[in-house]
């Protein structure tokens, strides 16, 4: 039997928001980006629609009930249906397209690249970690690798021959990576020799590419503790000649793969290397200068994780995104339940999508899946700018790169939460069916429950924002998100069909500005533990109302392309339907935001107070 | 071998397709390259693979968008691209186009050309035909399987007696049966390529065939579009598997006529 595809993707929503609401051929020409046309990008997207759709659709299924397996000599087998979807993946050259063309790749901007990426995370979540982690290490190489370790890993990497991946966790490292104790050890030659155990590894082994290029994080023996005396190093699984064949493997052994809720084909592995004293590592970059104190690299490492963290949010998003469509779908078609009004029609039940109830299940879906989606596109059009700046005025670059910074525990903290709970509402209008396994929405759960824990756990996010973010250049960034959503919602009053919402934006608005200086108060009146108390919903609060912006211009665009539009038509119902997601998320879901600032600004200590012995009966 | 592939331009038949006032609803559908034209092409690229040909055209009688179907047939493969725009050329039907294909083989002189079995939407089927006809070729119709580098190939095609196998000098035509091979997808490198590839556009002047299409010299007209009936409800039966078998005899006899 055929394997089942449950891939869906709406691509004139991914059409509207690049073309229409995010302009992304304003990006196109700029360096670094190469030239493209709007019609590069509609056969792209419906390109890579159909690509996904043959190849990794099926998969979704299959992989997930076969799992990954380790044999007793450490080798690790990932699902069988994986390996052509791989080989197809790189052969048809879809890893390449925010490459450089230097590389290989078309240049072209990440926040195209990103709606492409969507597609595949939503056909199959873990088959689309391998190549994410392999460019990703790539990247790492590409930008702060020698010239030499360019040459000899990029080529393989690049096109699917080796993969990559990142050693940072170990079993008392986690978020606190600064507790690392993998020890690197230099050898006259001028690698090092390593030693250490590496947890939770996605990728760690697997036998879809005859090599894997490991960047691990260990200490030098005699840095610093901390993560300031931090390296990096490449650590091939097998070692490479320098003329680039494959010489012996390295002393990298594969001890375990996790058992997991979800991500099934994503081998999860535990890593010892150097256990016989013979695990190579090259430090990337060659030595570090004169001047450079040692693990300077580390820092620049952090950079990289912008573009992990979109990456997460973009995987939530894929994810959320089809578990909508794919709950839309059963609701237009099974049957239950009279109408309210009209009764039983002939066929002797409605189409569950005429029942409110269901109706605000699905608006729910929608408007935060569309929501979530232009609040990524927000944040990388705006690395995409701080990419072109760059070029040609470099503070100007930073500039945006530090308001980018901003967005980032939004989209990764907000949207994995948020697919989360939109896999659970796509589940629960299923009713029963969705809870077996003949449906994909039990598998999207399990999928999308790591969102919110890797690549930061959405509580280091937090932290990240009211620890770093809040008070950086002196407040100036989130003082700009204030002005810019508060000058919005001034704008829109003028728009008497949008007199609601231009209301409840401003009010969140509003209680967004107290909120921030409630939070200078708490910090002169030494209440500083209500800080990270209520990290998580300052997020919340911020997104929400990031969100509620972006929804609302994009409905106001919506709006004048309808008025030249037959509203009966697909295009006129595409664009009432955008503009149903902006007005019900700022109605039924801005308000929400409000409540969290109230909350917030309320300075509730009851969770700091309360003695640790009250949290339970064992004490 | 120089190879012509004539495609079209069809609505997306996995969506929706709605009807109204006796006509197909064409706002904000997806327009594909239709799939049997796809097999063709792919048998085409092949054969330039394999060496065994020289130049893959592809070749559309089409309005605007149908650029977009060139554009993926190079993405595909196809070295060059001719697109025959002309609005005297709308409402052509099957042989309108054929006279316009078959003045444009007379132009490009290809060795073979490689049309689907049928079109998407229509499921017609004459066009392949009919341009042979008037091209004074042999038509394969219905292939499975291409052999040989030319001038003669064996051709294996589906006939009413099981699978035929003919050899056929060139020129010839063949139309695809989608079990000749599966089509590749378009690679994002042959995607961005295919806009560098030429690509020529054509009114029927161009090729001395003014007066032959177009509405006003079709043969056949589409009076009107009907969407297909919605199915009857089914119906269970209940009750002793001996007269459930016979009542539901009865009813394939004489209602549904299936048997005797």
């Amino acid at each position: 039997m055929a394997a089942r595809n449950f891939f869906k993707a709406d691509l004139r929503e991914l059409e509207f928001a690049l073309l229409e609401q995010f302009q992304v051929e304003d990006l196109f020409g700029k360096a670094p980006y190469a030239a493209m046309t709007r019609e590069d990008v509609k056969m792209i997207l419906q390109e890579a629609h159909t690509f996904v759709s043959d190849v990794v659709g099926p998969t979704l299924q299959e992989s997930d009930r076969e799992g990954c397996q380790i044999a007793p000599n450490g080798k690790v087998t990932v699902p069988a249906c994986l390996k052509p979807a791989w080989k197809a993946y790189f052969e048809n050259g879809w890893n390449g397209l925010a490459l450089p063309e230097s590389r290989g790749g078309q240049s072209a901007p990440h926040l195209l690249d990103m709606a492409v990426l969507e597609m595949f995370t939503a056909a199959n979540a873990a088959f689309a970690m391998y190549p994410g982690l392999t460019s990703g290490a790539a990247e790492v190489i590409a930008r702060m690798g020698s010239p030499e370790q360019k040459k000899l890993f990029l080529p393989p990497m690049d096109t699917g021959r080796w993969a990559g991946t990142m050693l940072l966790t170990e079993a008392q490292a986690g978020s606190d990576v600064g507790l690392n104790a993998a020890k690197a050890v230099k050898n006259p030659d001028g690698s090092y020799s390593l030693t250490g155990t590496k947890i939770f590894i996605s990728g760690g082994d697997q036998d879809l590419t005859e090599n894997i290029i490991h960047l691990a994080l260990a200490r030098v023996e005699g840095a610093p503790k901390g993560t300031k005396g931090l390296s990096l190093f490449i650590v091939p699984k097998i070692l490479v000649n320098p003329d680039g064949s494959l010489g012996a493997p390295n002393d990298v052994v594969c001890t375990g793969i996790e058992h997991k809720m979800g991500i099934h084909a994503s081998a999860t592995c535990t890593l010892s290397f150097g256990e016989k004293g013979k695990c190579v590592g090259y430090m990337v970059g060659g030595e570090p200068k004169a001047g450079v104190e040692p693990g300077a690299g580390m820092r620049k490492m952090f950079t990289m994780m912008n573009l992990a963290r979109i990456g997460v949010g973009v995987q939530s998003l894929g994810v959320a995104s089809t578990a909508y469509l794919n709950a839309l779908e059963y609701a237009r078609t099974r049957r239950q339940g009279a109408h309210l009004r009209k009764g039983r029609p002939p066929e002797g039940a409605v189409p569950i999508i005429q029942h409110p109830d269901v109706r605000r299940m699905l608006l729910e879906m929608k408007s935060q899946v569309e929501g979530c989606r232009a609040l990524i596109y927000h944040a990388i059009r705006l690395q995409d700018q701080a990419n072109i700046a760059a070029q040609t005025d470099p503070a100007k670059g930073e500039e945006l790169l530090d308001y980018v910074g901003l967005f980032i525990p939004l989209v990764k903290a907000y949207v994995s939460d948020t697919a989360l709970a939109v896999a659970s509402t796509a589940m629960q209008v299923y009713g029963g069916a969705g809870y077996t396994r003949d449906y994909p929405a039990e598998q999207y759960m399990r999928d999308a429950r790591i969102f919110p824990i890797y690549e930061g756990t959405n509580g280091i996010q937090a932290m990240d924002l009211v620890g770093r973010k809040l008070a950086q250049n002196g407040g100036a960034l989130v003082g700009r998100f204030g002005e810019e959503a508060g000058s919005f919602a001034a704008k829109l009053k003028e728009q008497s069909a949008w007199n609601t919402e231009a209301g409840l934006l401003t009010r969140a608005v509003e209680s967004y500005k107290k909120v921030v200086g409630d939070y200078m108060a708490f910090f002169t009146q030494d209440k500083m533990e209500l800080i990270p108390l209520t990290g998580t919903r300052f997020l919340n609060l911020m997104a929400k109302i990031a969100i509620a912006n972006l929804l609302l211009q994009g409905a106001r665009l919506a709006e004048e392309k309808l008025a030249k539009t037959d509203p009966e038509s697909r295009d006129g119902m595409f664009y009432r339907g955008k503009i149903a997601s902006a007005r019900f998320f700022t109605r039924n879901i801005l308000p929400q935001a409000v409540a969290e600032a109230e909350i917030i600004s309320s300075g509730d200590p009851t969770a700091l107070d309360i003695p640790d012995g009250g949290f339970s009966t064992a004490w | 071998m120089k190879i012509l592939v004539p495609v079209k331009q069809v609505m997306d038949v996995e969506l929706n397709v709605r009807v109204a006032a006796g006509k197909v609803v064409e706002d904000g559908m997806t327009l594909v390259l239709s799939k049997w034209d796809e097999n063709a092409l792919e048998a085409a690229v092949q054969l330039k693979e394999a060496g065994t040909a020289s130049e893959v055209v592809v070749v559309t009688v089409g309005p605007e968008s149908a650029g977009e179907t060139l554009r993926k047939a190079m993405a595909m493969g196809a070295d060059r691209a001719v697109h025959v725009l002309d609005p005297a050329a709308d409402g052509s039907d099957s042989l309108g186009v054929a006279r316009v294909l078959a003045a444009l083989g007379a132009k490009e002189k290809p060795d073979l050309i490689l049309a689907g079995l049928q079109a998407q939407d229509t499921d017609m089927g004459g066009v392949g035909p009919m341009t042979a006809e008037l091209m004074g070729i042999p038509c394969l119709s219905n292939v499975t399987k291409i052999e040989g580098t030319g001038p003669t190939l064996t051709i294996h095609r589906r006939g009413d007696q099981g699978r035929e196998v003919i050899a056929v000098t060139l020129p010839a035509l063949i139309t695809a049966n989608d079990s000749l091979n599966q089509p590749r997808l378009a690679s994002l490198k042959g995607i961005m390529m295919a806009k560098k590839k030429p690509m020529d556009t054509l009114t029927l002047e161009n090729l001395g065939a003014a007066g032959v299409a177009g509405a006003a010299h079709a043969l056949t007209q589409i009076a009107e579009f009907q969407p297909p009936a919605a199915r009857a409800a089914g119906r269970k039966f209940t009750g002793e598997p001996e007269v459930i078998a016979k009542e539901v005899f009865d009813l394939l006899v004489k209602e549904a006529k299936l048997v005797g």
